[in-house]
Parts: C-alpha cells; structure tokens; sequence
C-alpha cells in the first residue's frame, strides 16, 4: 500500500484504506487524526464516508438474505459402514436367485429324473411334473449347474466361496461348515441398475451400472 | 457465524495418525460455523443461475466424504473455500440450467424474478431497503473476482480479517486492501449510476496488493 505523494497528501489508497477502517470500527486514535488532516483538506471525503459506510450496511444486507438458505444446509449422514447382517442380507438376496433359478430350471427345464436321463414327454405343452420330493437339494443344484453350462446361462463357478460358519461334528470327525458358493450366472435383463447411494431421506437410489466387465479376474473355475 | 473457533475442531476421534472417522458432532459444528461463509464464497464464484442451495449441499457432502482426511483443522477454512470454489466451477462447466431462486441474482446486470419470500405484501420503505441492497449487490457481482470475494467475505457478519486471510490464503494486510479498493470501486459504480458527483478530488492510485 503506498502512503503518500511528493507532497504529504496521502494517495488514493490510503484514504480509502483509513475509510475502511472507520467503516470496520477498527480505525485507531492515529488513523482519525489522519483522516481529520485529510477531510480538512478535501471536505468531499466526508461524503465519501457516508456513502461508503451506506454501501456496505446494504452489501452485509444483500449478504446475508443471499446465504441465509446456507442456515438451512445440513450436513447428510455419513455413509454406515456394512455390517455382517448387511452382507448376509445381500447374500440372501442373490441366493434368492440362486434358488429361483434353480427350481426354475428345474421345473422348466428338460425332464430330470434322478439317475439324470430324459425323460420321453408326450406333453404337447412340453411341461412334465417332475417329483421334486425325489430329489435333494445338492443333486438339483448339480443339475441345474449342468444344464446351465449347456445353455450358456452358467458360465463358470468361483473358486473361492465364503464361509461363513464352521462347526465341529458332535461325532467328532468332521465340521459342519455354511459357505456361499459363487456361481456366475448370465442373464439378460431390461434394465441394468444399482442402488450406491440414498437420498436424504435415506431411499436408496437407482443409477446406472457402468457397462463393461466388473471385476479383474475370471472365473477360475469352469463348469 | 462463530469467530476463532479453528482451535476446538477435533474431527477425528484422536491424532494418532489412524484413519478413524470424524466425531459427528465436531463436524457438525464445524459446519454450521463455517455454511454461511462458503454460501458466500459460493455467490462469489458460481454461475448466476445456479442454485446455492445445491451447491452448499455438495460442499456439505465433500466434507462429510472426506473428514476422515481433515488432519489439519487449522486449514479447514481453506479447505472449504477450495471445495466450494470446485463446486462452483463445476457448476459453470456442466452448464446446467437449474431453476432460479428468488435470490439469485443475474450477473449480467438484469433483474431475476424475485418471489416474495411471504405472502404479506412488504413495506413500501422496506421494499425499497431490499431493492437498494439488491442493487448493491449486482454491482459488487461485478466485481473483479479477486476483489469481490473478499468484499462478500466482509460482508459475511463476524469474519474478522484474520478469518478472512485464513479462507483466502493471503496476508492480512493484503485482505484490507483489497477491501478497501473494491469500497472505493463499489461506492464509484453506485456514484455513476445514480449520477452522484464523487465527493473526492483525485489523487494517484496504489500499486496493486
């Protein structure tokens, strides 16, 4: 900031910067006596005062009607960490497709039977009521997982699962263990979405999935 | 607006360097101390037509994103201006025309729509208070951006120039001056349009702060 000209008149920006001062409240003992000095000489500044301190009563009035909605801007929750249930619960959704697909599969598809011939069907709606009671759990799953590498529909199965709990055996030989079993499934869908975030409302909400493969590695284990 | 309160802001729930999340309600209060000064950051840079409500929620949402990155809560302020002043530009860039509020106020110069913010019809004097702030305000929009930032950071009740230096990144003699500078280029516009004689006889100009 220059101070002043060749002849002791304080320049521009030290009248200005006194003014400002006096319009802040912060203008000391020196800086009025300054500004007195100055007003002598130039009774114009006064005016300039007035106005000055005018402008900014209606700039901090324009201020503070324009940020006043900043009063009503909260801060959104922070997004909450997964939890084990969380994750069941996303597991339960997606071996609820699992199990749709394979009662699907089995209800619909080609006629199983246990020792996994065919069947001859007359059926003119090609629909044979196959005894489910027959049949174990494991041994649809299996068949399923077959049929699905001849259509396409299963491409693969991961290798890894995830365990999820393991028990000894009462008889003492042997665990009980529960694990999911990732199996890759294609399918063609309408609509491809997921639900990465909420509203402030806390509902999730949709966007597309990005197109492209997801993950790095394929399956390391094919069918 | 809180004065001074950079000190009493432990975000993380301690300083050990581990990546713990922001305590909550730190964060909160650091918030509601620092909103209504990023709003005006935000009105110093924004487009005209973009919505502060808007803005200050992305703001809001970047803090809350990344508090577990807030080593330093001296350096919030600055902090805050940068993510405001980012979500301003990019509010520039996408172009989007969102709906006008009745107080955003077009940097061109033209009157927004303004709705009433009640149903009771204004004062007459209180109206033309609010039309004379409003016209005010058009003009320190027009500033240089360098000069209105800081006048609307004065503006903001209870920032003090230290506070100002700290957001801005600039000494505190470099903040009054500009402030000074863009009274004078303020008062000098309103002088102009109203067709006022300046009350000053000419003296030379500063170098530039």
């Amino acid at each position: 900031m220059s101070t002043h000209d060749t002849q002791g008149i304080p320049t521009g920006d030290e009248r200005e910067l006194l003014m400002s001062r006096v319009i802040d409240g912060r203008a000391t003992a020196n800086d009025w006596l300054h500004l007195e000095a100055i007003g002598a000489r130039e009774p114009g500044l006064w005016r300039d005062l007035a106005l000055a301190q005018r402008d900014q009563r209606q700039l901090e009035a324009f201020v503070a009607r324009s940020t006043e909605i900043a009063d009503a801007v909260e801060l959104p929750e922070a997004p909450r960490p997964l939890s084990l249930q969380d994750r069941v619960r996303a597991f339960a959704v997606w071996g609820g497709w699992a199990v749709a697909a394979v009662v699907a599969l089995a209800v619909l598809g080609p006629n199983i039977t246990p020792g996994g011939n065919q069947q001859s069907s007359g059926n003119t709606a090609g629909i044979v009521p196959v005894d489910l009671s027959n049949f174990r759990g494991e041994e649809l799953l299996s068949k399923a997982l077959e049929r699905g590498r001849e259509d396409g529909t299963v491409p693969g199965e991961l290798a890894d699962g995830y365990l999820i709990r393991a028990n000894a055996l009462s008889t003492g030989q042997g665990y009980e263990v529960m694990y999911v079993r990732p199996i890759v499934v294609k399918r063609r869908v309408n609509n491809l979405l997921h639900f990465p975030s909420v509203d402030e409302a806390g509902n999730p909400l949709p966007q597309p999935v990005p197109l492209g493969p997801a993950f790095t590695s394929v399956p390391r284990r094919a069918l | 607006m809180a004065s001074g309160s950079e000190e009493r802001i432990p975000f993380r729930g301690d300083r050990s360097g581990s990546e713990k999340p922001a305590d909550p309600l730190a964060l909160r209060a650091a918030w509601e101390e620092n909103r209504r000064w990023v709003a005006a950051v935000l009105l110093a840079h924004k487009p005209a037509w973009a919505d502060l409500e808007d803005l200050l929620q992305e703001v809001a949402a970047t803090l809350v994103a990344s508090s577990a990155e807030l080593r330093d809560p001296a350096s919030l302020r600055s902090w805050l201006r940068t993510v405001a002043i980012n979500a301003a530009r990019l509010a520039g860039r996408k172009g989007r025309l969102r709906n006008h509020r009745s107080l955003d106020l077009a940097a061109d110069g033209s009157q927004a729509v303004r709705e009433p913010t009640d149903t009771l019809p204004a004062a007459p004097a209180a109206l033309a208070v609010a039309e004379e702030a409003s016209r005010i305000g058009d003009m320190a929009m027009a500033l240089p951006e360098g000069y209105r930032e800081p006048l609307l950071l004065k503006a903001v009740q209870g920032l003090s120039y230290r506070q100002i230096g700290q957001i801005l990144g600039l000494p505190e003699t470099t903040v009054e001056t500009r402030i000074a500078r863009a009274r004078r280029m303020l008062r000098e516009q309103a002088q102009a349009a109203t067709g006022e004689p300046s009350g000053r006889i000419s003296h030379g100009e500063g170098s530039n702060a």
